[in-house]
């Protein structure tokens, strides 16, 4: 019950004050049910907004996969939990590296921002893979700084907050840490 | 703690003081601060304590013990790393790999534990006019580091990752060797990344920092120095910035601690930079300057058999054939050693998205992974990087990688292909953005002479800071003298990696030991010279006025 009425508020109520408020991002991810797998997350963000959760829930399983969400293998939850953990690292970073992605994701999110930054004339939630795929590409070898730190800041980022979580680890045939023997 | 405001009441039984629960601010005094808990202000703070001088030791980084280690990467990397393990020099071109807790990187490394090559100690006393230096100098202190830390070379077979290199390298005929380590009762778990679980790592944190507490020292850990106090020429102490549970500072309360005496032991990056905030005098810049790496590279094999390199002791085999290839000052050389193969630093470290990412952690099992280390400081082509501050007075590293070590990192990949090749690779993986897999010797010659090498498409990463204040006769090229002692300010000192004047071509910790024993104790008996009758005092915390400041 509760589902339907947030979802009901979220599309027609809050829509529209998103759409001011958020920019682009978060309103082209309004026309894809998933989002409710964002917004449905009760967990609290030290430093990621609703729309930086938004791009990173099309971005993260490309960047881990290749492939869209739907195609990726990937669980909702396991996105979700990679944002977690992406939200809980950059909270310990340095002031410079926090200004530095704040000012990244604001791009990032907003539809100026993407087509120059990103050169993404779609929305995030709707570009394909090979889309944003290219975008990665670009960013890794862009002669801009702030391009650059798109690409290595998010590419750690992302990767290291998937591949340490034991969901990840079955996928990849590690069996985890050992058991140490205290005291043996 | 805290309700109390400032009284003994702050520091646990044991002399601990973590500053994060700290609601007012303090001054205490001490005879001798040392700021930095790793290699150098952990054997610092037990010789000092142990001749009764009064220690207060600063870390930035949390105090962690033995049975907080999950070796579980999520927590370590967020907990024990300078960024969360994702440092990168101002370009981005260069991952750093820098522990931040109580004992420093020693919390946190492989346990490589190698004495000064003598190439190394040479060029110090050749090039930098360095006394007291030569491998002959320093060899009664790299006994008594190596019998304090139980360091011997890995008698129990090396797992495969490291089986590997031996064969290869056996294969070409190669000279290579077993990696002394620094443990006792070690388990082979292979996770020291993330802290050892058992204790068997003989880091500082289980060694000299208890023993200096037993002694009376004081350790305040999550505090951060922002600056030294610095008053006609000599020092004073410093004042610290408390940091909240995340690691950041508290900028509403001030700690302070006086002291006559200051050991800067805050590690590559670290020191210099607490220096710069300080305006401690520099009349030629050089502070910061000089600051090395051992920039790294890496080459995974992909194997016909298991390798699990995740298991096992990480680094058990080395190959210095190429180090001193060209004569010290010649084309940079290079060890090779073994990568541990972890999931989530393994990810994070690779040159690749997508589709490719993920097949490659898939064959994670199957993966054998070799890293170069290259020695950078010994050519007049190699000047290391400069630290300096940023906007919020936050270190930051300007390293520019030149063709000089581009020409270092392109004879490394080579040779490291012909290894793994040699060893039955089925085939191998350049850690650069734009390698394919090869999939022969003669391929991957081919591709690699051929290969365009530039910063962020050539995967680089440093676990490795050296330098920054540097070690010299000469003050206009150097920070400090042999003995430590700042050359501008009076009983100031620097003793941990940053006085090195180059880099090592070696995974420094032992260096850093036997460097910081030898210096601790000179100084010591320069300033204190008659021990026996100074009198043993009852605690180095003995604050002196508390106010919120």
């Amino acid at each position: 019950m509760r589902t339907i009425s947030r979802r009901h508020f979220l599309k027609y109520g809050a829509g529209g004050l998103l759409l001011v408020v958020g920019g682009g991002a978060a309103y082209q991810a309004l026309q894809h049910d998933w989002i409710l797998e964002v917004e449905h997350d009760s967990h609290s963000f030290l430093f990621l907004t609703l729309d930086d959760r938004f791009v990173l829930f099309s971005l993260v399983p490309v960047l881990l996969t290749g492939k869209r969400k739907d195609h990726s293998g990937l669980a909702p939850e396991e996105i979700n939990q990679v944002l977690h953990n992406m939200d809980a690292t950059i909270a310990r970073l340095p002031d410079r590296t926090r200004a530095e992605l704040r000012k990244l994701f604001d791009l990032m999110g907003g539809a100026f921002g993407r087509v120059c930054v990103a050169g993404l004339w779609t929305s995030w939630s709707s570009a394909s893979a090979e889309e944003i795929g290219s975008v990665l590409i670009r960013w890794q070898s862009s002669v801009l700084e702030l391009l650059n730190v798109a690409y290595y800041g998010l590419h750690s980022l992302v990767v290291t907050s998937h591949y340490c979580e034991a969901d990840s680890w079955t996928r990849i045939g590690y069996s985890g840490p050992p058991h140490p023997m205290r005291g043996g | 703690m805290g309700s109390d405001g400032v009284n003994l009441g702050m520091v646990s039984e044991k002399g601990h003081l973590d500053a994060s629960e700290l609601d007012e601010g303090a001054v205490l005094e001490a005879d001798v601060l040392i700021i930095g808990s790793g290699a150098g202000g952990g054997i610092c703070a037990e010789a000092l304590a142990e001749r009764n001088i009064r220690v207060v030791v600063v870390e930035e980084g949390p105090f962690k013990k033995t049975a907080d280690f999950t070796m579980r990467e999520k927590e370590a990397f967020q907990d024990l790393y300078f960024e969360c393990g994702g440092r990168r020099t101002k370009d981005k071109a260069i991952g750093i790999f820098q522990g931040r807790a109580v004992g420093g990187s020693t919390t946190v490394n492989w346990t490589a534990s190698f004495r000064t090559p003598e190439q190394t100690l040479r060029y110090w006393s050749n090039e930098f006019g360095l006394s007291g230096f030569s491998a002959e100098d320093l060899a009664p202190w790299f006994d008594r580091v190596e019998k304090r830390l139980n360091i011997s070379p890995w008698l129990p077979a090396p797992n495969e990752n490291n089986a590997i290199i031996a064969r290869g390298a056996a294969a070409l005929d190669w000279s290579y060797g077993t990696v002394p380590r620094n443990v006792r009762g070690c388990a082979d778990l292979g996770l020291c990344g993330q802290g050892c679980p058992i204790g068997a790592k003989q880091s500082m944190l289980v060694t000299t920092i208890p023993r200096a507490m037993e002694l009376g020292a004081t350790v305040i850990s999550r505090a951060r120095a922002a600056r030294l106090l610095l008053r006609q020429g000599r020092v004073e102490g410093a004042v610290l910035e408390p940091l909240d549970s995340l690691g950041r500072p508290k900028r509403t309360i001030q700690l302070e601690v006086r002291a006559p005496l200051v050991i800067v032991a805050a590690g590559g990056i670290g020191s210099p930079a607490l220096l710069l905030r300080s305006a401690t005098p520099d009349p030629d810049r050089l502070i910061g300057s000089r600051t090395f790496l051992h920039p790294t590279v890496v080459v995974t094999g992909a194997m016909p058999q298991q390798v699990a390199g995740y298991r096992g002791a990480p680094q058990t085999v080395y190959s210095d054939h190429f180090l001193w290839r060209d004569g010290i000052e010649g084309r940079m050389g290079f060890k090779i050693e073994a990568l541990a193969i972890q999931p989530s630093l393994f990810s994070g470290l690779m040159m690749r998205h997508g589709a490719e990412h993920q097949s490659f952690m898939q064959r994670i099992n199957d993966t054998q992974g070799s890293i170069m280390l290259l020695r950078d400081g010994f050519n007049e082509e190699s000047p290391g990087g400069r630290v300096g501050l940023d906007a919020f007075d936050y270190p930051e590293l300007d390293y520019t990688v030149n063709d000089y070590l581009w020409e270092g990192v392109r004879e490394a990949y080579l040779r490291a292909s012909e290894m793994l090749f040699a060893a039955g690779a089925n085939n191998i993986q350049l850690w650069h953005f734009d390698a394919p897999s090869l999939t022969s010797w003669t391929q991957a010659k081919q591709f690699i002479a051929n290969l365009q090498l530039k910063p962020l498409s050539t995967g680089l990463f440093s676990a490795h800071v050296m330098g920054g204040c540097s070690m010299g006769a000469d003050p206009r090229r150097s920070v400090v003298d042999s003995r430590g002692a700042h050359h501008h300010v009076k009983n100031l000192y620097v003793i941990d990696g940053s006085l090195f004047p180059t880099s090592l071509g070696t995974n420094p910790q032992l260096t850093i030991y036997a460097i910081a024993a030898k210096l601790a104790n000179e100084l010591a008996e320069r300033h204190w010279p008659a021990p026996s009758s100074f009198q043993k005092r009852e605690s180095a915390m003995n604050p002196i006025s508390g106010a919120s400041l």
